[in-house]
């Protein structure tokens, strides 16, 4: 049972995401843009976030490095629509990088490596 | 005429007699009788055709009264002066009946008053004897040496002419030979044929070679002509001399002008067409060292002109020096002598390009003290009394003789002496020049041609005769000064070339700068705005294909109706197609380097198989596996050579519409991991074999035509290779082959597509 931050601004992937990952177990955050994620961090720091990127008032990237710089310990999972952004390298901080699909069993997969990796730590 | 009287008598008598009156009427002289008072009493015929008159007129007339002034008074005289009975024998003039005169010898004799006159026309005598007159003084006066002889061949006659042209007098040539004239130059032969074309009675005219009295030698004119008596007997020889010994002499100058002429002609004639050989020779060839070469080795060459020694020397680009470039000659007399005799054993005719390559070859070494001197020849350009500046500036050139310039320049006038036999050239007064470089060629006869070409000097070359020491004559400085022309034409061809060439390469060089900066530019930009096209559409299109089918998929979870879970089952799959035509979209629009992590290929196709085993089922397709249990790990982006194995498997079952068997095979080989995909399907044509990894290349009526292309990007981009091998109607196989230590990106060349073969 971990607490995971979804940073997501389509309501309905936000949705899709919680119901999928609450009935993996975990207790879901949500946030819908960079500047929420950053509050909600601040508010109580989260044993993992899911970051896309593409998002209005502060993109992804942006928000990872704001919270990386003070928690550089929460694991993010970068989870966009575009696998181009692999090639930024502010990416490359991330802990891994997650195309979005429909077919979500590789995003569960990374979730439950890193949190795995983290306990064993 | 003693009888005379008698006849008058008679025939006065007669007339009334028919035999005599038919006699006297066709005599054939003209008779008139005269009754006492000298009045016509008859006439006869040819008496009445004589006068003029018809006979009706003329009889009655007094006699006197026919007669015309002066002829009329003699007339009178003698018949004054004589008595009647005596015969008259005079010329007189009658006027005939028509009024014209008619000269006739009258012979009268009168008897008792009577007279029987004879009247004889002669006016056609008085003719001659005038022509005769105005011939013999004709002769006399003629220019022309006339002697007659008799058909003994012995002078009787001879004119003023005669004594001229031979100095024998009338008195010393009359009774003596022609022979006399016989100068001994003329053969026997020659005479034999003269006499037996005037003996025949034919004219002869020829030329011969004379002696006069003096012994001096003249060339005459002559025409014999033998003279006949009224029977054509030949009585004598008229021979007319023409002295031609000035016109013959004139007639050899002449020759010999014209010889002079053709040779002259000819040889220009020559070395014209040798120096348009050399001027198409020199225009053929672009290299400026390979052009001052030929001109050097055209100018001394035995097949060019023949000089010695040529030394060329240059303008600087500023105008401000003329320097020594080249130079082609022997260094003494005596090698000069030795080369020229080995010349002149090279062909003469023939290519004249061979025949110069071979005087380069052979010169080469020969030339190392020209080429020295050469260097010593340069000049400022400000030095105005410098022969080789003058020459350029004044653009004329100089021949100097002994130490003294003479300035020559196109227009040499051909002019022909007074006398003597040969033409020369005006040779124009000697100017001041400083001659410094005579010391430096050791040569006091040379010659300075400048090259020009429009507005701007090139150089000057200077050529000089080192084995004889000789002048040059104006006439080859002629042709020189022609080809000088030519020269200045060829350097600055080649210099230009030269330049083209330069400004070429620079161009190009610049073009393709600017090109690929241009390129790469082009290139960023499209890249720039496809990444940004691609994270668009991938943003726009993947996020609620996401939503579709993660919310089918979770929908399934929640409803056990059987028909409904069908149906979201269909959702998700097609949601999934949907998603994989997009990263393929995108690969191919931004394809994005791999980032590789080891991967077992065993595990992702075992996780693959899943995706086709109810499709495969379907279309009664076996799958079969054999995966070598022991292949290692290779480093891969998974998701990347996952869609490549979508890609292949999916075109592997359209392949076999009627089932079959799909074989997929993996196996370690050295240093890669091999993956085949092997179909029993319909096969590739061979033809198609070339064009099955170009983008947008499809037979299928579905499908985009970018599988094939992504997937042959994505193995390449991870230093892999894809091969293709089919059979048609028995199946196709793609065998991927996979580095285990892959080199850097961006490795490979991605622009060349299509079958990679095993040499790759």
């Amino acid at each position: 049972m971990a607490q995971l931050l979804v940073v997501e601004d389509e309501r309905s992937l936000r949705e899709l995401y919680q119901l999928e990952l609450e009935s993996e177990g975990h207790e879901i955050l949500l946030a819908k843009d960079g500047i929420e994620a950053v509050e909600l961090v601040e508010k109580s720091p989260p044993d993992l976030i899911i970051m896309d990127i593409r998002m209005p008032r502060m993109d992804g990237l942006e928000a990872m490095g704001k919270i990386l710089d003070r928690y550089k310990k929460i694991p993010v999972i970068i989870n966009t629509a575009y696998q181009g952004y692999k090639d930024n390298f502010l990416s490359w901080n991330a802990d891994a990088y997650v195309v979005k699909s429909s077919d979500m069993s590789e995003l569960k997969a990374k979730i439950s490596e890193i949190l795995t990796h983290k306990k064993n730590r | 005429m003693a009888d005379s009287g008698n006849m008058a008598d008679m025939l006065i008598h007669a007339t009334g007699n028919g035999i005599y009156r038919s006699i006297v009427e066709h005599a054939t002289e003209a008779i008139l009788l005269l009754d006492k008072d000298s009045l016509i009493h008859d006439a006869n015929h040819r008496a009445i055709s004589l006068l003029g008159y018809s006979r009706e007129d003329l009889l009655g007339k007094h006699l006197l009264d026919l007669m015309e002034g002066e002829s009329r008074e003699e007339y009178r005289d003698l018949l004054a002066d004589g008595s009647v009975g005596r015969d008259l024998f005079t010329q007189v003039q009658f006027r005939r009946g028509d009024g014209t005169l008619v000269e006739s010898e009258v012979n009268a004799s009168y008897l008792d008053g009577h007279a029987v006159v004879f009247c004889r026309d002669i006016s056609q005598r008085k003719v001659l004897e005038e022509e005769l007159r105005n011939l013999a003084s004709a002769v006399r006066a003629s220019a022309d040496a006339v002697f007659i002889t008799d058909t003994q061949g012995m002078i009787y006659f001879t004119n003023p002419a005669f004594e001229r042209l031979t100095g024998y007098t009338s008195e010393e040539a009359l009774g003596r030979n022609p022979r006399i004239l016989n100068s001994g130059q003329v053969t026997p032969e020659f005479f034999e044929h003269l006499w037996s074309a005037i003996l025949a009675g034919r004219d002869w005219r020829g030329e011969l070679t004379n002696r006069r009295k003096n012994g001096e030698i003249y060339e005459a004119d002559v025409t014999v002509t033998p003279i006949k008596d009224e029977d054509g007997q030949v009585i004598s020889f008229l021979s007319v001399q023409r002295d031609i010994t000035h016109r013959k002499r004139l007639e050899r100058q002449l020759e010999e002008y014209t010889e002079t002429l053709e040779k002259r002609v000819h040889s220009r004639t020559e070395a014209l067409s040798k120096m348009h050989e050399i001027s198409e020779l020199l225009h053929s060839v672009v290299s400026l060292d390979k052009v001052l070469q030929l001109i050097l080795i055209a100018v001394t060459a035995g097949d060019g002109f023949r000089f010695n020694r040529a030394f060329l020397l240059l303008v600087d680009e500023n105008e401000e020096t003329i320097s020594g470039k080249l130079a082609i000659g022997p260094s003494t007399p005596e090698e000069a002598g030795r080369i020229w005799h080995e010349m002149s054993y090279l062909p003469k005719r023939g290519n004249l390009a061979e025949t110069l390559e071979s005087y380069l070859v052979s010169a080469e070494d020969e030339n190392f003290e020209v080429n020295r001197i050469v260097h010593r020849l340069s000049a400022s350009m400000s030095d105005e009394s410098s022969i080789v500046v003058r020459a350029i500036k004044e653009r004329r050139g100089f021949n100097v003789v002994n130490g003294h310039a003479h300035g020559f320049s196109r227009g040499i006038v051909l002019r022909y002496p007074g006398s003597g036999h040969t033409l020369q050239m005006d040779q124009p007064p000697a100017e001041v020049c400083d001659l410094t470089i005579s010391r430096h060629l050791g040569n006091n006869h040379f010659a300075v041609v400048p090259l020009l070409w429009r507005e701007g000097p090139v150089g000057c070359l200077i050529v000089d005769n080192l084995i004889n020491r000789e002048a040059i004559a104006d006439a080859s400085l002629w042709v020189l000064e022609l080809f000088a022309e030519q020269a200045a034409l060829a350097i600055i061809n080649a210099r230009m070339v030269a330049r083209l060439e330069r400004d070429k390469y620079r161009i190009q060089s610049a073009y393709r700068d600017l090109k690929d900066s241009k390129d790469k530019l082009v290139e960023a930009q499209t890249m720039a705005a496809l990444g940004r096209m691609a994270a668009t559409v991938a943003h726009e299109i993947r996020t609620p294909i996401v939503a579709i089918g993660g919310f089918a998929k979770r929908l399934s979870h929640d409803i056990r109706d059987r028909h409904a879970q069908r149906m979201l089952d269909i959702i998700r799959s097609e949601a999934l197609r949907l998603e994989e035509t997009l990263d393929m979209v995108l690969f191919y629009v931004k394809p994005s380097q791999p980032q590789r992590k080891e991967c077992n290929v065993n595990e992702l196709l075992e996780t693959l198989s899943l995706y086709f085993a109810q499709e495969a089922s379907e279309m009664h397709i076996e799958m079969v596996f054999q995966l070598d249990p022991n292949l290692p790990q290779v480093p891969l982006d998974d998701r990347q050579i996952r869609q490549v194995i979508l890609n292949v498997i999916q075109n592997s079952i359209h392949a076999m519409q009627d089932g079959g068997i799909l074989t997929i095979h993996t196996h370690p080989e050295g240093d890669w991991v091999v993956l085949e995909i092997i179909d029993t399907g319909c096969g590739i044509p061979e033809e198609n074999i070339p064009s099955i990894f170009k983008e947008f290349f499809t037979t299928k009526n579905k499908g985009t035509g970018l599988g094939l292309h992504v997937s042959y990007q994505i193995v390449k981009n991870h230093g892999g290779k894809i091969e293709v091998e089919s059979q048609m109607n028995q199946g196709t196989t793609v065998r991927i082959r996979l580095p285990l230590h892959p080199g850097p990106p961006g490795f490979e060349d991605g622009d060349d597509l299509g079958i990679v073969d095993e040499r790759r």
